[in-house]
């Protein structure tokens, strides 16, 4: 035995120690989310695969056009000196000063075309074509109206790159990625020098590159913003970090000050605290065991597990005061009132596993081992301490609020404010109706972040694509996705007969097409070794060596692509630029990206008519509808589930159905206030906010369990009863509302929106729950309430 | 194919400058009794011989072509000879016909002005400016030069989608005849388009069927959205 305990300790030690050793953020909100929904799997792949997760955007606002260009050349210029830092930064399409770097994209263009127009396109170049197709080019360069014909053709006078400009490849404006309509917003896009493996790489170096470019701005004065990737990474992260903390020693913080009010006792505070860090560290580290990373819901738990398991360490001190025997009797006495309570708090919390929100059940596995370890900390290691103390220190005197809890003027008060409160709060309800549900995706999102606001402003100023939807086409290599790609296109096409969608576009014209590669570079093999009559033939009509370029860059192209294994992709900068943003391939898995302007109140029906294998219609509004369409249904059945697993313990428990009556009719007292408390507030449903709902069957009907098994003891004497628990339940509930309540200002919305209500459902809770409980049990007897000694 | 900023410039100050009232010797009291004297014009005709020289090619490309306009919002503008590209607006209605191709694009003027990037730039908007501020608000003016009858403007348009693609604008006046000779825009990439004018006319009465085209056997496409 006496080997037993420090070897069981000792291996706890190691196991939270490696547990701490794993865990990081993941800042990833569709972790948070079911990953069985089709939009869920879209946008994961999505994100994975062309979010750019080392390229940050930096964007650059000036009062004019020409200032504004000029700045953003010179902060590029100004960042590549940094190597160690910056491996690019690009403030103009690559190909802006050399259109030549685009000739490896128009010869790969060319030979995904069908054989025949590879045909026709030889033959234009024969040696009997050839001159007339050069005159047609002239007449072109003497007429066209249009100044991107124009500029193309003395470039280009064979015309190869006509398909680069039809698939829209190039734009014909000023406005582009790099741009604003009025040139006044610009973009540069910053690659990191080193691989950014996780969110401190993230947050060092965006701090770093922040702290450059604000030094180059102080004599610029132009407005800079930071989005993208690594900076939504860095800005969450950090914010999630300072969640968490501040939430946790605000929680402790309170916890002590209540704690000091009430007993006046700094030592037993001191052990109280220590005790709560332990659980912290120790939960923490057995999480670490089995997950990897915290989730923003996640890291929600510190305070919530801290504000619920003090009050198991409430109870043991407060039974200790008075407790005449041994410390095992004490345990023991302390042991069933925490066992129902640490059973129905964290059985509430564990069911959190029942969703299919996986954020929501970290955040409930973490706070269920919380509740568990807390309740096994409290009587194993706090009782001891608590039990010594009060040994040596004599009960300390009531206090002051003990002391008012008492009397029946205080009761009898409270009794009459909590129903006039509970029947305001109902007639909200009546007059204005429940609170609404907010089906957007705006719970997902930080409620501040310098990242999004800079994003928002980039899709303000350049093209609002807000409403479109992004098409994801996923396969296991290029042929299947290009399958895919000609059946989206198909099947847009007959939405856009329907009348659902307005427009769209996919790569397939950038898609590589293998069987095309192969016959039409085959077909273009004789054009490879045609360079010296071709150019003679444009010298011939008047044009001068550097209209030859891009004619012979592609041909060159083209024959060192003839010894190559197919399938083809194109590798230069420029091409590889253009191509990240709709194409991604890797050994295993190839993507394709497209966008589509679905038809105004058709985005759902478009969504479910593009769903097929391996296509994903998605975008951040569809997945708001989709989980508002899922997650609440689950909800409702969980908490009827939950519900009815709650009664019929409770009935076992109690053995009287009147009591299991009364409880039932509390909680749903408690409901309907919190119901009209929010829509008071102006508070809505979201999807996180719903699982308020269960917590408070879990966590809030432990004050009436305890009121109830107290009048039970107490012979039905209600001023007994509420004296024996009325400093327990006010301290305990006051520690759980401040736990929740601390994270109501988590920076993401959907942990603060349960923070807050949770925080709201246990004060009303505690409120009812004590005042009203009482009364409804004593009615349940055919007695009238009465408030005295 | 899209009527865009490049000739949109090119068709405004056809029509503009050939209106231009004389241009002084000194400040830019020239420029501004020209803005003002575009209220009164009516119709419009000349000949113009439009070149382009280009960095790819040795010599400079030739073309005849000819104009005519008639308040408030009828013009023609047909280049080469015969006529291969001729671009008609008729009230509301706008297109870009190819007589030899026997093809046409039409075009919708609201969105053809929007995609020039300034409206108020787009041909079919007269006058070019309501008075000199607009005009200023719309052009820099970089020089004025004035050798003996023969008065040369140098601009640069302050849109920037414009500024992108254009060096420099350059307008020949004659101010004794007070019409424009010639305007000349010079590409980034060092090309240039030069119109050369003859033959003006102003509010001469015009054949109104100059501003209608039977499009019979043509190949007709809708305007882009």
């Amino acid at each position: 035995m006496r080997i037993l305990k420090p070897t069981a300790l000792g291996l706890l030690l190691v196991l939270v120690v490696v547990g701490w050793t794993r865990i990081s953020f993941n800042v990833d909100i569709l972790k948070l989310l079911p990953d069985h929904l089709k939009q869920v799997q879209g946008l994961s792949l999505f994100l994975e695969h062309f979010s750019q997760p080392e390229e940050l955007i930096v964007t650059l606002e000036a009062k004019d056009a020409d200032e504004a260009a000029s700045a953003a050349l010179a902060l590029a210029e100004e960042l590549r000196h940094h190597p160690d830092l910056v491996a690019s930064a690009v403030a103009a399409p690559p190909w802006e000063n050399d259109p030549t770097s685009l000739a490896d994209l128009v010869a790969y263009l060319l030979i995904n075309q069908t054989p025949p127009d590879i045909t026709a396109l030889r033959d234009s170049l024969s040696p009997e074509k050839a001159p007339e197709t050069v005159q047609d080019t002239l007449a072109v360069l003497a007429e066209s109206f249009s100044p991107q014909e124009i500029a193309t053709a003395s470039y280009d006078p064979f015309g190869f790159s006509r398909l680069l400009f039809a698939s829209g490849l190039a734009p014909e404006g000023i406005q582009s990625e790099f741009s604003s309509m009025d040139g006044k917003f610009r973009v540069l896009y910053v690659t990191s020098a080193h691989g950014l493996t996780n969110y401190k790489d993230a947050i060092t170096w965006i701090a770093a590159i922040r702290a450059l470019a604000q030094a180059w701005n102080a004599d610029q004065g132009v407005t800079l913003g930071f989005t993208g990737e690594p900076a939504f990474v860095a800005d969450i992260s950090g914010t999630m970090e300072w969640d968490m903390m501040s939430s946790s020693f605000v929680t402790l913080f309170v916890i002590g000050l209540i704690f000091l009010l009430s007993y006046r006792r700094l030592k037993p505070l001191f052990q109280l605290v220590l005790m709560l860090v332990i659980v912290f560290f120790i939960t923490l580290g057995l999480a670490g065991l089995f997950l990897r990373e915290l989730t923003v819901i996640g890291v929600g738990f510190a305070s919530i597990m801290i504000g619920l398991s003090v009050d198991y360490g409430y109870l043991i001190y407060h039974r200790s005061l008075d407790h005449v025997g041994s410390l095992r009797q004490l345990q023991t006495t302390c042991l069933k009132n925490i066992m129902w309570t640490a059973g129905t708090t964290s059985a509430a919390f564990f069911a959190l596993n029942l969703s299919s929100l996986p954020g929501l059940s970290q955040l409930g596995n973490l706070v269920g081992i919380g509740v568990l370890v807390g309740a096994a900390v409290m009587l194993l290691l706090f009782a001891p301490l608590a039990f010594a103390g009060t040994f040596k220190a004599g009960s300390p005197k009531p206090s002051g609020l003990q002391r008012r809890i008492e009397t029946p003027k205080f009761r009898r008060l409270g009794t009459i404010l909590t129903i006039v409160l509970m029947l305001g709060l109902a007639s909200v309800v009546v007059i204005r109706g429940l609170p609404e549900v907010d089906s957007s995706a705006k719970s997902l999102r930080p409620r501040q972040s310098e990242a999004y606001t800079a994003m928002d402003r980039l899709y303000a100023r350049l093209s609002d694509d807000s409403a479109m939807l992004s098409l994801v086409i996923s396969g296991t290599n290029e042929a299947q996705v290009r399958s895919r790609l000609e059946e989206a296109e198909t099947l847009l096409q007959e939405a856009m007969d329907r009348g659902e969608a307005d427009e769209f576009h996919t790569p397939l014209m950038l898609w590589p097409a293998p069987e095309r590669q192969a016959e039409n570079l085959q077909t273009l093999q004789s054009l490879t070794a045609a360079g010296p009559r071709l150019q003679q033939t444009l010298d011939k009509a008047g044009f001068t060596d550097e209209a030859f370029v891009l004619t012979d860059a592609v041909l060159q192209q083209w024959q060192a692509w003839s010894s190559k294994s197919l399938p083809l992709w194109p590798e230069g900068e420029s091409s590889r630029w253009i191509l990240r943003r709709v194409a991604s391939h890797t050994a295993n898995e190839d993507l394709a990206l497209g966008v589509v302007r679905p038809h105004p109140g058709q985005e759902a029906a478009l969504t479910e008519a593009i769903s097929s294998d391996g296509i994903f219609l998605v975008s951040w509004e569809a997945l708001g509808l989709e989980l508002n369409r899922i997650v609440p249904r689950e909800f409702i059945i969980l908490i009827t589930g939950l519900l009815g697993i709650v009664a019929v313990l409770l009935t076992i428990g109690f053995r009287s159905l009147r009591d299991v009556g009364v409880l039932l009719l509390t909680l749903g007292l408690v409901f309907v206030s919190l119901a009209g408390a929010m829509r008071l507030l102006g508070m809505t449903w979201n999807l996180f906010n719903l699982a308020a709902i269960l917590l408070l069957l879990g966590t809030g009907i432990d004050y009436g369990i305890l009121l109830l098994l107290a009048l039970r003891k107490n012979g039905g004497d209600v001023a007994a009863a509420q004296s024996t628990f009325g400093l327990i339940i006010g301290l305990c509930s006051i520690s759980a509302i401040t736990g929740f309540a601390s994270i109501g200002w988590a920076n993401h919305q959907g942990l603060s929106s349960l923070g807050l209500t949770c925080a709201l459902g246990l004060a009303l809770d505690a409120l009812i729950s004590f005042f009203l409980l009482p009364v409804l049990w004593q009615l349940s007897r055919g007695r009238w309430p009465r408030f005295s000694d | 194919m899209q009527i865009s900023l490049f000739s949109s410039v090119l068709w405004m100050l056809t029509i503009g400058l050939l209106t231009a009232a004389p241009i002084a010797k000194s400040d830019l009291t020239p420029v501004k009794k020209w803005i003002a004297s575009q209220a009164g014009m009516k119709s419009l005709s000349a000949d113009f011989v439009q070149t382009r020289t280009f960095r790819t090619l040795r010599d400079p490309l030739e073309r005849q072509g000819h104009i005519w306009f008639q308040s408030p919002d009828a013009f023609r503008w047909e280049l080469g000879s015969p006529p291969t590209q001729i671009v008609l607006r008729y009230e509301d209605e706008m297109a870009l016909i190819e007589p030899k191709k026997k093809r046409a694009q039409r075009l919708d003027p609201a969105t053809t002005a929007k995609q020039s990037g300034r409206p108020n730039l787009a041909m079919m908007e007269f006058p070019l400016a309501t008075d000199f501020a607009e005009f200023e608000r719309e052009f820099e003016i970089l020089d004025i030069r004035i050798e003996g009858t023969h008065c040369t403007l140098n601009l640069l348009p302050r849109d920037p989608e414009a500024r992108k693609m254009v060096r420099d604008i350059q307008l020949d006046f004659d101010s004794t005849s007070h019409h424009l000779l010639a305007f000349e825009i010079t590409f980034r990439d060092g090309s240039s388009l030069r119109n050369a004018f003859s033959n003006t006319q102003i509010n001469t009465p015009i054949d109104p069927n100059v501003f209608g085209y039977d499009l019979t056997g043509y190949t007709v496409r809708d305007a882009d959205p």
